[in-house]
């Protein structure tokens, strides 16, 4: 059910923003941000094992009697003895830390961020602050029926002999970037989905 | 004469010395020096771009408003030295003005010379950090708590609040300070961190030239008038790759809202873990909090550890490394981002447009000691 409320709302957030894409004056174009919840648990990996965890807090056990002391820990990480410590012992073992975890792991609620662009090579060229004659002629050849198109050598020789080295060299550089983001290779248009932080404890 | 001056001026110099590091030496009893009517610090009125309708970044808690009397406390506070244990240490000794209240050393070091793990933080627009956590691994939930912790840490500062409040409730002038600012002269630990926090709420930013030009600007976006070419595209690329995370919500204070993975920790399980150590969540081995890119011109070097030297290696870091970390991805889902060169120099000089010289040299934020 949440799931489907998340899909919602970002459906409704994207077509807020084609809405708010199709109200802006051509010249106030700008990037979106398209910002989703990300599930937690969709990257696999070692490093994310509850195991991992308890290897870390035990790796400060100096003398090696499989419990980390208050004084074994660094400074920022003592308070973790006293919400954790369940006999009293003044340590941490390993069911204890096992336990701490299981306290905390409730995922906070975090967003993630994407940031794309609307006007795909367009965007590219604006960022480029050429002159404005050849900053007319650029837009020019790379406007066509698809917006976010990759440069292919045709358009990536045009380019070359319209612009400087160091011009032509960023815009590569930036339609590359371009072209590595899956969501604007694809054209969506992106909106804006709230996150809420977690507040303090 | 040259030999007969040695001698006494030797002498003198050793007294000196000594009266300096003695904890009952006069440096550690001299009076601050504070202007007649207390500097403003309550109500100052920041530009429209930094107070957006509808949203509210204030972290200011309702028991703590921040007030000119309260703040003046703060300062004298945060500069200090008695509240460490030897009377060598102040809040500003790792968290110095000219460099926007960071540490400009790569590792901060404690009241006996001791290295700590990480750098202090810049204290840059704290107050509209709206998650309210604190310190790098964000381990402190509150700002009132969390400035007393330096004060009692072993490595830095060394002391015992109690201590604290029996060495200045015995100084007139704290009486006097306390009284203006909570009504009653008695000096206590709570007040204490309520006047330190207002002190670090009341460090705000707001009068670089990014902020005199975004005054005349319809946009974040559009170019800005007192703006270099290179500028405007060095803001322009921050936009485009760098805004999501630093101006989500278009937030001008500059923040990342949240900790992020950026890659620091690598494949090393051994390394600070950041966030993680503190909430023992596995995904968030890694994540760090960020400060505020205002001011970041004057914060090198960069990261928890000051690892990155320069701007320019920090950029580098994004750009160009391959990162290792199995835990990157949950907050920052970027490739390097491979800028040119031309590129880079841009982004640095958008960067610098956010130096803010007169918060850096503010005279309501500096050492009343100071004679």
């Amino acid at each position: 059910m949440r799931s489907v409320t998340r899909t919602m709302l970002t459906t409704g957030a994207m077509l807020m923003g084609v809405v708010a894409v199709a109200a802006q004056p051509p010249q106030g174009v700008r990037p979106a941000v398209l910002i989703t919840e990300m599930p937690v648990a969709s990257v696999p990996g070692p490093a994310r094992s509850p195991q991992a965890v308890i290897d870390r807090v035990l790796s400060f056990d100096a003398n090696a009697d499989h419990r980390v002391s208050r004084d074994e820990l660094p400074e920022r990480m003592q308070g973790l003895v006293a919400r954790g410590d369940r006999n009293a012992d003044a340590a941490l073992d390993s069911d204890e830390i096992r336990a701490l975890m299981k306290a905390g792991s409730t995922p906070p609620t975090r967003v993630s961020f994407r940031s794309q662009s609307m006007e795909g090579l367009r965007g590219v060229v604006s960022d480029l602050r050429l002159p404005q004659a050849k900053h007319v002629r650029a837009l020019v050849l790379v406007s066509g029926p698809v917006v976010n198109r990759v440069p292919d050598s045709a358009l990536l020789g045009e380019m070359k002999a319209l612009l400087d080295d160091e011009e032509y060299e960023n815009f590569v550089a930036a339609a590359t970037r371009l072209s590595r983001n899956p969501q604007i290779r694809g054209g969506v248009v992106g909106g804006i989905v709230k996150g809420e932080f977690r507040r303090p404890e | 004469m040259t030999r007969i001056l040695c001698g006494p001026l030797l002498v003198l110099s050793f007294a000196l010395t000594a009266a300096a590091l003695s904890p009952s030496g006069p440096a550690a009893r001299r009076t601050p020096n504070l202007p007649a009517t207390p500097y403003r610090y309550a109500n100052v009125a920041l530009p429209a771009h930094l107070t957006p309708p509808g949203q509210n970044l204030d972290n200011t808690p309702a028991d703590n408003p921040l007030t000119d009397d309260g703040a003046t406390l703060g300062r004298v506070l945060f500069y200090d030295k008695r509240l460490s244990a030897n009377n060598t240490t102040s809040c500003a000794s790792c968290h110095v003005q000219a460099h926007a209240f960071a540490d400009p050393k790569p590792v901060s070091r404690g009241f006996h010379g001791a290295l700590t793990d990480r750098r202090a933080m810049p204290l840059v627009n704290v107050r509209y950090y709206q998650r309210a956590r604190f310190f790098w691994d964000e381990r402190a939930g509150n700002l009132e708590d969390m400035v007393l912790l330096p004060i009692q840490s072993r490595i830095e500062m060394g002391q015992d609040l109690k201590q604290v409040v029996d060495t200045l409730g015995r100084d007139k002038t704290y009486e006097v300070l306390f009284k203006r600012a909570f009504g009653a002269p008695q000096v206590t630990e709570p007040q204490i961190g309520k006047a330190l926090a207002q002190f670090v709420r009341s460090l705000v930013s707001y009068r670089s030239r990014y902020d005199d030009g975004r005054a005349r600007a319809r946009t974040a976006h559009d170019d800005f008038d007192n703006f270099t070419l290179q500028e405007n595209r060095g803001k322009a690329l921050f936009m485009r790759n760098c805004s999501a995370c630093h101006m989500k919500d278009g937030n001008e204070h500059f923040f990342v809202p949240t900790p992020a993975n950026t890659g620091l920790r690598g494949n090393d399980p051994s390394a600070d873990g950041g966030v993680g150590d503190v909430t023992l969540r596995p995904m968030e081995l890694g994540s760090f909090k960020s400060p505020s890119l205002r001011n970041v011109e004057v914060t090198a070097p960069y990261g928890h550890d000051g690892r990155f030297a320069s701007l320019d290696k920090l950029i580098d870091h994004y750009s160009d490394n391959a990162i290792l970390d199995p835990n990157l991805g949950y907050m920052v889902p970027v490739g390097p981002l491979k800028f040119t060169t031309s590129e880079k120099a841009a982004l640095i000089a958008f960067l610098k447009t956010l130096t803010d010289r007169t918060f850096l040299t503010d005279p309501r934020f500096s050492n009343p000691f100071v004679e």
